[in-house]
């Protein structure tokens, strides 16, 4: 199979899979309790009311229904609009996506400056002083919640120090970049200590190789020897692990982005489900469903591209 | 004497206040959540109001101010209102959007009336009006008229002058509003007399007019929304409040600018005021404790966070109560109802408010005009007594469900201390705590037995709670309405002081011996402002005014 071939394939694969996803937020909001017309019409509404918003909202049609109805306006481009606010539900994400991109962008930067360094010298460093120690620190790395970390970072560095706010996402770029760097941080610390077990996992792999070996054998070592032979040969799982990354960064984002109040997707979709905004809660999980999809999607290509051992197949 | 056209107009009339008062549910859980110990509220005892509740009185109103807004003309005192600067507020409620009659949320409520200002503003104190976009006003119960006279300075934030045109056509709205729009049923036929000139012929007598002019439901909006639809309008509005809307991200933040043509020579001073959503109070303490915010609310389980000295309380207001189901047994005999009323700890229930709670003496939110006792002390505990009424009522072994917010962390322990309680009294309590979506459901469709919440007024009158019980089925209680819907007849046909509290001690005397709900305790909300924040004066109901306020150096 081509790879041109490959791509078109996995995302034929993505639209059942996405609309799989779509079906079962709906059959979930479904069985919820509590009515989203009384929602909409108010506490203080009539029976008859709340009657005649369900039906303008069609919720009296059967489930069936409605999901052709919402998938039908999301091929449009439509994803509704929020029972809260009364917005297009693509007005209110697209109002919350340059926080949450700049958040994910420097979560990852910060967990790559962690990880990368220190997985791959534990992997060289392996069973010494370095490996142990990194060994150890990424496992309480792993035991600590992100929220927790959060309120850490604020606590001994922002309120101290007051380099850093403690919350919110300023006006500008450069008040943006002032804003996102604790969160970012602790994105990233949150992240790291998976990103660096699994480097030093997939580098042990590759320093024990017959490449390296003989790498090692016509003298290369050190720095050397990891740019040379390791490295490059750590990118493809590099990236796998990157998506991987990426997806848990999005449900992270829900905790970075509730703790130090900024305006992202992770934000609007917690404040979604508290106010059972069902159009929102939709939207976001389908956005999150696609990026999700869209970075595995990516990843799978630029493997198949950059590493000839990675075989295409169906 | 009261005309039968007049019984039919008090309940759907309920539903405004109801309004008012869903939205006050849900602020138990957020933000006001809050009070405080022992001080005093300062700001209010501080300003210069001159009332402007009476008829005669409407045009002496001036808004309340503190001590140094006297110096805004010349601005040479050395704590004289200065010009700019940004204010940074954290909320824990969200705000709703701007359909003014489609708003709950104090939150929303309050910016609502600073975009687009009603023709009457309501004091901090809680007793007094205020001018808005209205100089002044006549309420003529004998004429049956009531007119309003513009301030001839009352402009849009686009630069365009409110003229009487722009309030009739924004009256109508307020009638048609679905939600509040029947409070304004008096308003009956318009009559334009100059551009700054409007009165009304009244469809009946109402006392409580000028009050309800003072909701954001009152609100003035250009003459045919300023030539967009009404959809457009309310996405983007605008009005001749001090605020214009700078920005909004629902769930996330609010930005209001200066309007430039407001009507006031000196307000607003600030320049900005960017209002951060955070439903975590510990994130609000935070960031107020880093100065990245100017002010927040302080809920009482916190209040030792904040230094005393940053702290301003409002008057006791918001009410703690424990409403009982009265339409089934074993709740439907007021015997029981007494009983348990009689049998909780107040004394332990008031120590959870860490010294911000008071005890109730009334099921009506004190500290507001017309407020009356009732005939009779209000509920101690007197265990003594509730055992013979359920002796009495032939009620033992007796177990009942307690639902309330989870939201609300108050009422974590409060639960608990009515679980105690009725065990002293031999009544056994199932605490559960629910969403505050399925509290409000559950309450709302009247299947609990017993639900601990939280209620206050909006506006400076004490017949507002009545209103409030009267669109919400007694409280969601589910008591018969007749009485409450007397005294609300007898309290607007009239505007004579003592009448007034006459009805309002009829309604008193009923919650105490009926007890289909009865009042824990009544709160004074708290909130930490930065010594930079000056001339903040909290409302008893828990809403301010951001056009006093201004920013020292």
């Amino acid at each position: 199979m081509g790879r041109y071939g490959f791509v078109a394939k996995r995302l034929a694969v993505s639209v059942p899979l996405l609309m799989g996803v779509v079906f079962l937020v709906f059959l979930l909001l479904k069985v919820t309790p509590g009515d989203p017309a009384r929602v909409v019409a108010g506490l203080r509404a009539s029976d008859a009311d709340v009657a005649e918003v369900r039906q303008e909202l069609g919720l009296d049609d059967p489930v069936v229904v409605q999901y052709g109805k919402y998938l039908g306006g999301v091929v449009q481009g439509d994803f509704g609009y929020s029972f809260k606010s009364r917005q297009p539900v693509t007005s209110l994400i697209g109002d919350r996506l340059e926080p949450s991109v700049w958040l994910i962008a420097g979560g990852l930067l910060v967990s790559l400056a962690i990880a990368l360094p220190l997985g791959i010298w534990a992997a060289y460093r392996r069973d010494g002083l370095a490996d142990q120690l990194i060994r150890g620190l990424s496992l309480l790395g792993v035991t600590l919640p992100a929220f927790w970390v959060g309120l850490m970072l604020i606590i001994l560095v922002a309120l101290p120090t007051g380099w850093f706010p403690t919350g919110g996402f300023g006006d500008s770029a450069a008040s943006h970049l002032h804003h996102i760097v604790l969160p970012s941080a602790t994105l990233g610390v949150s992240m790291a200590p998976v990103l660096i077990r699994s480097l030093r996992s997939s580098t042990n792999r590759v320093l024990e190789s017959d490449y390296v070996q003989l790498g090692r054998s016509i003298g290369s070592s050190g720095v050397g020897l990891i740019r040379r032979f390791v490295a490059r040969n750590t990118v493809s799982s590099m990236i796998t692990l990157l998506a991987i990354e990426t997806s848990f960064l999005l449900f992270g984002m829900l905790v970075i982005e509730t703790t130090f109040s900024i305006p992202g997707l992770g934000q609007g979709m917690v404040l979604a489900a508290s106010q059972r905004d069902f159009p929102a809660i939709q939207g976001y999980t389908l956005l999150f469903a696609i990026v999700v999809v869209g970075v595995y999607l990516v990843a799978d290509v630029i493997n198949t591209l950059i590493d000839p051992r990675v075989e295409i197949s169906g | 004497m009261r005309r039968s056209g007049q019984r039919r107009r008090w309940p759907p009339r309920l539903v405004i206040f109801l309004a008012a008062f869903g939205l006050v549910a849900a602020a138990c859980g957020g933000d006001s959540d809050g009070a405080d110990p022992g001080a005093s509220a300062a700001p209010a005892s501080d300003g210069e109001a001159v009332g402007a509740s009476s008829a005669s009185g409407a045009d002496d109103g001036e808004i309340m101010s503190d001590d140094a807004d006297a110096d805004a003309d010349d601005g040479t005192a050395p704590d004289a209102p200065r010009r700019g600067g940004e204010l940074r507020v954290m909320r824990g409620l969200f705000h709703e959007g701007w359909d003014p009659d489609s708003a709950l949320e104090l939150s929303s409520i309050q910016y609502i009336q600073h975009v687009m200002e009603p023709l009457i503003r309501a004091n901090p104190d809680g007793e007094t009006l205020a001018p808005g976009l209205a100089d002044s006003w006549e309420y003529d119960a004998d004429a049956m008229t009531f007119t309003v006279n513009l301030n001839p300075d009352a402009a849009f934030s686009d630069g365009t002058p409110v003229s009487a045109e722009d309030v009739v056509f924004s009256a109508e709205e307020w009638k048609a509003g679905p939600n509040y729009g029947v409070i304004y049923g008096a308003l009956g036929e318009a009559e334009i007399v100059d551009d700054q000139t409007v009165v009304w012929s009244l469809e009946y007598p109402d006392s409580s007019l000028e009050a309800m002019l003072t909701w954001q439901s009152a609100a003035v909006m250009p003459k045919d929304f300023g030539g967009r639809s009404r959809e457009e309008f309310m996405a983007e509005p605008i009005g001749a409040g001090p605020f214009a809307v700078e920005s909004w991200t629902p769930g996330a933040e609010l930005v209001l600018v200066r309007n430039e043509h407001y009507h006031h020579p000196d307000r607003p001073y600030l320049d900005r005021i960017v209002i951060t959503e955070n439903s975590d109070v510990n994130q609000r303490l935070v960031a107020y404790e880093a100065g990245d915010s100017h002010l927040i609310l302080v809920p009482p389980y916190v209040i030792e966070a904040v230094p005393s000295d940053d702290l301003t309380f409002a008057p006791a207001h918001l009410m703690h109560y424990l409403g009982f189901r009265t339409d089934s047994p074993p709740l439907d005999d007021a015997r029981v109802r007494r009983a348990l009323a009689l049998a909780i700890d107040y004394e332990s229930v008031l120590a959870l408010g860490n010294g911000t709670w008071t005890k109730s003496s009334g099921g009506i939110p004190p500290n507001v005009a017309d407020w009356a006792p009732p005939s009779q002390p209000y509920f101690s505990r007197d265990l003594d007594q509730a055992g013979e009424l359920l002796a009495e009522a032939g009620a033992s072994d007796l177990s009942l469900e307690l639902i309330y917010d989870s939201g609300n962390q108050s009422h974590d322990l409060v639960a608990q201390v009515i679980q105690a309680s009725l065990g002293d009294a031999g009544v056994g309590v199932d605490v559960v705590a629910l969403d505050t979506n399925s509290h409000l459901e559950r309450t709302g469709s009247g299947e609990y037995q017993m639900d601990l919440w939280t209620m206050s007024a909006i506006s400076p009158t004490a017949i507002d709670p009545i209103g409030y019980y009267l669109a919400v089925d007694y409280l969601y209680t589910g008591y018969p309405l007749d009485t409450l819907d007397e005294v609300f007849v007898e309290f607007t046909e009239t505007d004579d002081d003592a009448a007034q509290a006459a009805a309002i001690t009829k309604a008193q005397d009923e919650f105490a011996s009926e007890a289909p709900f009865v009042a824990l305790a009544d709160q004074r909300s708290a909130f930490a402002a930065q010594p930079s924040v000056n001339g903040f004066m909290p409302a008893p109901w828990g809403t301010w005014w951001y056009d006093s306020i201004w920013l020292s150096e």
